[in-house]
């Protein structure tokens, strides 16, 4: 187990170096120079050349990336163009409203999600069921950033129950937490229910029902066991992309997350911005993964097994 | 008890005449049974045909970018079924120009990548080895980026419009079309008849583009339904936050992006579009749901 | 005098799906004495397991239906009992096997854990320790260290998990065991062990068995009664000694002989049955087996024969009906 752990946290280095190259690559290639950008385009030539040596901009392609390699090495990930802050320091500055929001979501899509999944199950091909799976279906085609003015337009506008924007607050994250759930707790629901159908008519079950068990143990006991597996995954993947997945979402309702920082960077050619919030991202989604593998093991003996070859 | 030495196992293949059919036909029948499914190939038709005749009956230079101040914010009327938008421009005639670009974009983004994944994929699939795990290796790595930061960086970094939201768009989907081929490949390559081809001496690159691609297109055509439709929401979510197709083009997501500063006093300018968006995307899920059951009967009860 | 158990009278069990309706067991009957074994023998969907599965009232939900007849447990219909009152009978009076060990086990429980939940279920009022203290010795009863029981399935082969499924029907000595297949998923040397050791518990324990199988071999070996089943009908049954012995037989019955291979006699090739078992959703008129029989009659397409019985060996045949022996209605 231990070993299997540090060999996915070792798989991370190539990642980490794949993804800076990536964003490297493509923000230094690309047209656009970040100086002229931040100095405005009356500024005079050697106040241009001044600020690309400042900036470490006059090196060469390969040169720039591996001097920004060393110094990261060292724990020194760049500063902004723009604030002159290291770049860290911004990051984790936006990172907990983003997690406010990504997370509240997960815990939304979990439990409304896995809870409305086996009711379906349970009552497979009922009424209930179909409507529950035309409202999943819908849910899953709604585009986040359309429902949340929707939901804009009905407790903002129309009922003046909750504000439109700001992060200060509980209740800031009300409805954008909402709206960053649905399309998860949609798939969530699919799966959940799917997962469960599936279990249900396996030999086991059957052995389980031949024994004498009643149907309340068969399923939250014997079938939920089970069918939970592929649902943790999911909310594994879920999560991962909720904390790069909420720009837009951050964007509606004006929360000044990691979404927001990184769009401003990406709109400045803040290049050491822009890497470290998505790496950071990528990083932490990666973690995140390697937590759902682990906690699977605990589910699945099976798995366990596997990991400790 | 005396005559039986041995055991015997008598067993009969159950039932059935079989009639002579088709894969596709079969495959067909059963998608036509699914009632969902066939709401959606239904509805998806109407969308496909709104949206390549639309040139017959809407002017685009007239009806749908032409600004008339005058007519702005107009509620919905017979003349003009959804209403007007802040420059006075007839939003029905934007909504099913809108199609157009939506469906276009999709279908292209869905192409770029299959066409850079099918190669990826099948000749990693088909070769292994350290080919097969550079490949595999650097997909993870895009894949570990987050899909809507990559397109938004790479958009960002380009400038919008069409060209490069295909581009964008494209390149976050070829990971995920490679795995999909490579998984594909990967099972087909063991079965027998490939074994055959190969010992009758037929070519690598015959073999993938005539052998294994074509048993592989059912799980592949599923994936790029969906993706489509992942694909339609992506186009309007960037183009909603001013990265993707460039104004005044009627894109669903730019629209809803205007509209979203009149949000208080003229709330139904962001109804057309998203509906236009829900039902495209909602039609293409049940065709791609309605396939794959119809290719896998096993998954569904 | 010997007890009657089980007794089934006219069962027709029906399958419903949408596209048709599939007519899995018609107007079956048969009865097992306490302590009895009875071989069920046909063909992959003669419907051997529906018939198991009714007796457990473990039919598919809301696909599988019982149309018509009765199965006395005990004197008690089965089927007029509620949901509630059948957990009480499964695990504990009538117990099944499943076809296939690998699947019918909870990956994710240990296996211990699933044995004692059967005791558990169906014997109130005993402490943890004598449950586990019972867990290991059907452990040993089935030939398994009882230091096992902490392991999950997927660290068992499959004729260690058949074991342990067995252990798990026999826990609470129930008077029935229907054993579906028990050995068919298994390799040839495992077979003959596990198949010897359920004869031998089944023995010490006094439970009745139906041992549902395709496999004349195995028939042969275990069973004290036989019963050869057709597209959802019995078409004989008998002892052991009239099927393996006796000097008539339904033509179906022939069939089945001719496909084994005989080392005994001399034979060039086997005799399969021709064609194929008919849809049991568009069944043949008259007698069901008219469209493969090799001594097929007008009779046979127009009416379904009637059983003909000579000392308890019955026969469902048109064949039979000038046969000058006693015959009586069955």
């Amino acid at each position: 187990m231990h070993k299997y752990v540090i060999k996915r946290l070792l798989m991370l280095i190539p990642v980490i170096l794949g993804i800076t190259f990536i964003l490297y690559s493509i923000m230094t290639l690309t047209p656009g120079d970040p100086v002229r950008m931040i100095l405005g385009d009356g500024a005079t030539d050697e106040a241009v050349e001044q600020m690309r040596e400042e900036l470490g901009l006059n090196k060469g392609f390969f040169e720039g990336y591996v001097d920004y390699l060393k110094d990261a090495a060292h724990g020194d990930f760049g500063k902004s163009y723009r604030t002159r802050e290291p770049v860290f320091n911004e990051v984790f500055a936006r990172f907990p409203n983003t997690l406010k929001l990504a997370s509240s979501a997960i815990a939304i899509s979990i439990i409304l999600g896995v809870l409305v999944g086996i009711i379906q199950a349970v009552h497979q091909y009922s009424i209930l069921d179909n409507i529950i799976s035309g409202i999943t279906l819908i849910c899953t085609s709604i585009p986040d950033f359309w429902f949340g003015l929707i939901l804009i337009i009905i407790f903002c506008v129309n009922l003046k129950l909750l504000p439109a924007s700001g992060s200060d607050h509980w209740y800031n994250y009300v409805l954008p937490a909402i709206t960053a759930s649905m399309g998860y707790t949609a798939g969530t629901i699919r799966l959940t229910r799917s997962s469960m159908l599936e279990v249900i008519r396996s030999d086991y079950i059957r052995t389980a029902r031949a024994k004498g068990t009643d149907e309340r143990t068969i399923t939250y006991r014997h079938a939920l066991k089970n069918a939970l597996l592929p649902v943790v995954t999911l909310i594994g993947i879920n999560l991962g992309w909720q904390l790069g997945g909420t720009i837009i979402v951050e964007q509606i309702f004006a929360i000044p997350g990691i979404g927001t920082l990184m769009i401003g960077a990406v709109r400045s050619k803040d290049i050491p911005l822009l890497m470290a919030s998505v790496t950071f991202v990528a990083v932490l989604s990666s973690l995140i993964n390697l937590g759902t593998d682990i906690l699977y093991a605990y589910i699945d003996p099976r798995i366990k097994a596997e990991y400790s070859k | 008890m005396s005559d039986f030495n041995t055991t015997a196992v008598v067993d009969a293949i159950p039932v059935h005449k079989y009639k002579k059919k088709s894969q596709a036909y079969v495959i067909w029948r059963r998608f036509k049974r699914n009632r969902m499914a066939m709401i959606g190939l239904v509805l998806f038709t109407i969308m496909l045909i709104v949206a390549i005749t639309a040139p017959l009956y809407i002017d685009y230079d007239k009806d749908v970018i032409t600004q008339t101040i005058s007519m702005r914010y107009q509620g919905p009327s017979l003349a003009h079924p959804f209403g007007t938008d802040h420059f006075g421009r007839d939003i029905m005639s934007r909504v099913l120009w809108g199609a157009r670009i939506s469906m276009f974009v999709g279908v292209g983004v869905v192409a770029i990548s299959l066409f850079i994944g099918s190669i990826l994929g099948a000749s990693a699939g088909y070769f292994g080895g350290v080919y097969d795990n550079v490949i595999m290796r650097i997909m993870d790595i895009v894949l570990a980026i987050p899909g809507t930061m990559l397109a938004i960086t790479i958009v960002a970094a380009l400038g919008g419009g069409i060209a490069n939201l295909l581009l964008a768009l494209g390149i976050e989907q070829v990971p995920k079309m490679t795995r999909i081929v490579r998984s594909s490949v990967l099972t087909l390559k063991r079965q027998d008849y490939i074994e055959a081809a190969k010992a009758c001496g037929t070519g690598n690159v015959r073999i993938i583009f005539k052998h294994i691609l074509p048993n592989a297109i059912g799980p592949i055509l599923v994936q790029a339904t969906l993706t489509v439709a992942r694909t339609i929401i992506s186009i309007a979510g960037l183009s909603f936050i001013g990265l993707g197709v460039l104004p005044p083009a009627p894109e669903w997501g730019a629209m809803i992006s205007e509209a979203k500063t009149q949000l208080m006093n003229y709330p139904y300018l962001v109804y057309a579009p998203g509906i236009a968006i829900v039902l495209t995307v909602t039609s293409l899920t049940l065709i791609g749901d309605g396939l794959r059951d119809a290719l896998d009967p096993k998954l569904k009860n | 005098m010997e007890e009657k158990l089980l007794e089934i009278k006219d069962l027709c069990v029906e399958y419903k799906t949408d596209e048709e309706t599939v007519y899995a067991v018609n107007n079956l009957s048969l009865s097992i004495n306490k302590g009895e074994t009875l071989g069920l023998v046909g063909e992959t969907g003669a419907g051997k397991t529906t018939t198991a599965l009714s007796i457990m009232k473990l039919l598919p939900q809301k696909i599988g239906f019982i149309k018509k007849g009765t199965i006395y447990m005990n004197g008690q219909d089965i089927i007029l009992k509620s949901e509630e009152e059948m957990r009480k009978i499964r695990g504990k009076d009538i117990s099944m096997i499943f076809q296939d060990p690998m699947t019918s086990l909870n990956p994710v429980f240990t296996v211990g854990e699933q044995v004692a939940e059967v005791i558990k279920l169906h014997s109130e009022g005993k402490s943890k320790e004598e449950i586990e203290k019972r867990v290991d010795e059907l452990f040993l009863m089935v030939g398994l260290p009882a230091e096992r029981k902490t392991e999950y399935p997927h660290q068992f082969s499959g004729g260690m998990k058949q074991r342990i499924v067995i252990a798990m029907a026999l826990a609470c000595e129930p008077q029935l065991l229907l054993a579906d297949e028990p050995t068919t998923a298994l390799d040839v040397t495992i077979q003959a062990q596990v198949l010897k050791m359920m004869k031998d518990l089944k023995d010490k324990l006094n439970t009745a068995m139906i041992l549902i199988t395709h496999d004349l071999g195995v028939v042969a070996q275990t069973c004290d009664k036989v019963a050869i089943m057709y597209a959802g009908e019995i078409i004989e049954h008998g002892t052991a000694e009239d099927i393996f012995e006796g000097n008539f037989h339904h033509p179906y019955t022939v069939g089945l002989f001719g496909s084994i291979p005989d080392l005994t006699t001399k034979s060039k090739r086997l005799h399969p049955i021709e064609g194929l078992m008919p849809d049991p959703s568009d069944l043949p008129h008259g007698c069901r087996f008219n469209p493969r029989c090799p001594k097929c009659m007008d009779i046979c397409t127009k009416a379904e024969p009637r059983e003909y019985i000579s000392d308890g060996h019955a026969v469902k045949c048109h064949l039979f009906s000038d046969d000058s022996s006693e015959k009586k209605e069955g």
